[in-house]
């Protein structure tokens, strides 16, 4: 079996490849591979289905480091099946779902549940994350080395710091006997406590208690710390603000085993935006100011960011149609990841290649051998782009059980026609 | 100029619309004054008051002012109400407005309740204090007893002092202030006074109460919640009123013709020394019969009334 993608701009930047070529996608028992050929030169005859891709992007499938998928146990909010159908039409190939569900991912059998529904569904590739402790709750270790044989890709506690600075040495020791790399969500709640919003002029202004940016870094700071002296491999989640994304490239040029992401709607939004008290702004971590927000990409472009997340956390209107501080936090972003992240292309501020990067390869690298060799075509994973179609994002075009975006009625630019994973078709953009 | 809008807080509001809405809560202060209390204005209209918040001043200056108008009134507060049951702020509300009142009014402790409410229903829904965020009706009572003693609003020097992070009165007080032309300046303890308030507000954030009080016509004290001494942000009240209260020799450094305000209730011996409260520029009996006249003339402005 295989799948011709014809006369596309293939960018594939594991393989530092920007060209127009045609895409082949072979697939047999032992899995998918992909492989690129000059444009033009391969004959559409044979082939068991063929797309035209003149005028498009052909990305790698998507990989995204965070994702709240809520099953098991808030299936209201998103189940396994609708959070992949959302990831597959937002060009997402590979998913880490987190393991903040309920009750949380913390042994094996749980990551066993998740994987094989993820490969039930057979849309994107659902990866597990294990907790780090037992029951999210800061305690004691969760079974680490039970979730690593059920296949759990790497360790986090969710929205939740582990406060417990030995124990979390602990963790970063002991991950080391399985090869897991500790995601931390570094967030000092001491210095949080009822936070809604980043501390700043605008939350002084809307009367909201603020997260001051010094609540991320002082948890960095420790987390690097433990890192470098535990030698163990530690991934920072959603950076936020301009001092942490110095903090980790200093870090990194020190030669600390540490990689990073943000989230996307970091990227392209700040808390400007909250003047209404729209509490789908209300995001962990908050938005920040636009210094912070130029910081971000230029981490991304100097590589000091190695990811961007979609961080897609449904909630339903239970938790957010109230008034802002009896809100929960979160916004949907699998569907809008690639057209949020495109408009910095648009405006200028990253070039296409770095993007894709890291969007594909680089989250990739920070699962290492567990990516399966996802971030690349070679994998057999593509996502085809119209950049320059339009799209409004109303409730219909959205996949997800939650309609919780800020986004919602505003047109988005850039579009996904298909979605390969392992060499099959799994999302195709229905023309009406 | 309001006739018809929500009012939500006094962002955006222009110092006309201030002096306007001042303008025609002289009219109404005249009619408090009466033997008979009353004017016909807003018979048949419905105003509902939901305080999901203690309040005395405020949800008793709407209450007369609603009667005095003659427009029916229902007080509904949190406690013996549905919200006790555990409703939400959005089936309050559509409930409420399926009963087809023209005015409510919200106090609530989340910032932006207001907000949310007029989203959501017909009626005009009027801000009565929404957590830390505004409390217009407060501001206008204030800017009211300004311009009755100094006779302007615009040069005046203005000083608030104590709990700027916690106030929705500082909040307000900041924005329309800054709007009619005043100078303020702020000072409490570093813990309550957030340093970006100067560029948020365009006023100036003073080192001590005393330089703030320096020179001033206006002294406006913040009340201090007692919950700020265990959430860790003041060491006691003891130290809090030697550090930061004012009393009459902090006073004496303002003009001569200074007034003393507060937005009440008053922690005596606090934020205040007992005999200032009482002293001769104590502003603060003014401020409440000022509530009343203001609070009538917003309910008459927003239901649509032309200026008295």
């Amino acid at each position: 079996m295989s799948l011709l993608i014809r006369n596309g701009r293939v960018i594939d930047p594991a393989q530092k490849l920007d060209a127009v070529r045609d895409v082949v996608i072979t697939t047999n028992a032992t899995g998918a591979s992909g492989r690129v050929e000059a444009a033009g030169s391969v004959s559409p005859q044979g082939h068991a289905e063929v797309i035209d891709a003149a005028g498009m992007l052909v990305l790698p499938g998507l990989v995204d480091l965070r994702a709240h998928l809520r099953e098991p146990g808030q299936e209201y909010k998103e189940d396994l099946v609708t959070g992949a159908t959302a990831a597959v039409a937002g060009g997402v190939t590979t998913v880490v779902a987190q393991p903040d569900t309920k009750p949380a991912v913390d042994n094996g059998e749980i990551v066993d549940f998740v994987r094989r529904r993820g490969e039930a569904a057979g849309l994107a590739k659902i990866l597990v994350a294990g907790a780090i402790t037992a029951g999210l709750k800061g305690e004691q270790l969760a079974h680490i080395g039970e979730m690593r044989r059920a296949g759990a890709v790497i360790l986090s506690d969710g929205d939740v710091w582990v406060r417990d600075a030995g124990l979390m040495r602990r963790a970063l020791e002991y991950s080391r006997d399985f090869d897991l790399t500790v995601m931390t969500h570094a967030e000092d709640p001491t210095l949080m406590r009822g936070g809604l919003m980043h501390e700043g002029p605008m939350s002084v202004r809307l009367g909201l208690k603020g997260i001051p940016s010094v609540a991320e870094e002082t948890a960095i700071a420790r987390d690097l710390a433990l890192a470098a002296y535990t030698g163990a491999r530690l991934h920072v989640a959603h950076v936020s603000s301009a001092e942490a994304v110095e903090q980790l490239r200093i870090a990194k040029k020190r030669g600390t085993k540490v990689t990073c992401d943000v989230a996307v709607h970091n990227l392209v939004l700040t808390d400007e935006a909250l003047t209404n008290f729209d509490t789908n702004l209300r995001l962990s971590p908050p938005l920040r100011r636009e210094k912070d927000r130029q910081a971000l990409i230029a981490g991304l472009i100097d590589g000091t960011i190695d990811a961007i997340a979609s961080d897609h956390a449904p909630q339903s209107v239970l938790e957010k149609d109230l008034p802002f501080i009896e809100a929960e936090p979160g916004a949907i972003a699998l569907q809008l990841m690639l057209p949020l992240c495109l408009t910095l292309v648009a405006e200028e501020r990253i070039d296409l290649p770095t993007l894709v990067a890291r969007l594909t390869v680089g989250p990739a690298r920070v699962l290492g051998a567990y990516a399966q060799g996802a971030g690349t075509l070679a994998a057999g994973d593509v996502t085809v782009v119209a950049p320059d179609a339009e799209w409004l994002l109303a409730r219909e075009t959205l996949l997800s059980k939650c309609m919780n975006s800020p986004f919602l009625g505003r047109t988005l630019r850039g579009r996904v026609e298909s979605t390969v994973v392992r060499g099959r078709v799994v999302y195709k953009r229905q023309t009406s | 100029m309001i006739a018809g809008k929500h009012l939500l807080g006094m962002r955006g509001m222009s110092a006309d619309t201030i002096h306007h809405i001042l303008d025609a809560a002289e009219g109404f202060r005249g009619i408090s004054r009466r033997t008979i209390k009353k004017v016909p204005s807003l018979r048949g209209r419905t105003v509902l008051s939901v305080f999901y918040e203690a309040s005395t001043r405020t949800r008793v200056s709407f209450e007369l002012a609603t009667k005095r108008l003659s427009a029916d009134s229902v007080n509904i507060a949190s406690s013996g109400s549905s919200a006790e049951k555990g409703e939400t702020l959005l089936d309050t509300a559509k409930n409420l407005d399926a009963m087809q009142c023209d005015a409510i009014i919200l106090r609530h402790s989340a910032s932006g309740a207001p907000h949310y409410l007029a989203d959501r229903v017909s009626a005009r829904v009027i801000n009565a204090g929404d957590g830390q965020h505004e409390h217009p009706t407060q501001s206008l009572l204030d800017l009211l007893t300004m311009r009755q003693c100094f006779g302007k609003l615009e040069g005046l020097e203005v000083a608030i002092c104590g709990d700027i992070m916690h106030s929705r009165v500082a909040r307000s007080n900041l924005i329309a202030l800054k709007e009619v032309g005043a100078r303020v300046r702020v000072a409490g303890p570093r813990t309550l006074v957030p340093p970006e308030l100067a560029e948020t507000y365009g006023c100036e954030v003073m080192p001590s109460i005393a330089q703030a009080v320096d020179g001033a016509h206006v002294v406006m004290a913040l009340r201090l919640q007692k919950e700020r001494m265990t959430a860790g942000l003041l060491p006691s009240l003891r130290e809090y009123a030697i550090e930061f209260g004012i009393n009459a020799r902090v006073l004496s450094r303002a003009r001569p013709e200074a007034i003393l305000m507060h937005p009440g209730p008053v922690n005596r011996g606090v934020e205040l020394s007992s005999d200032v409260v009482d002293g001769p520029r104590s502003v603060i009996l003014d401020q409440v019969e000022n509530g009343v006249a203001v609070r009538a003339a917003v309910l008459y402005l927003v239901l649509g009334g032309e200026a008295a």
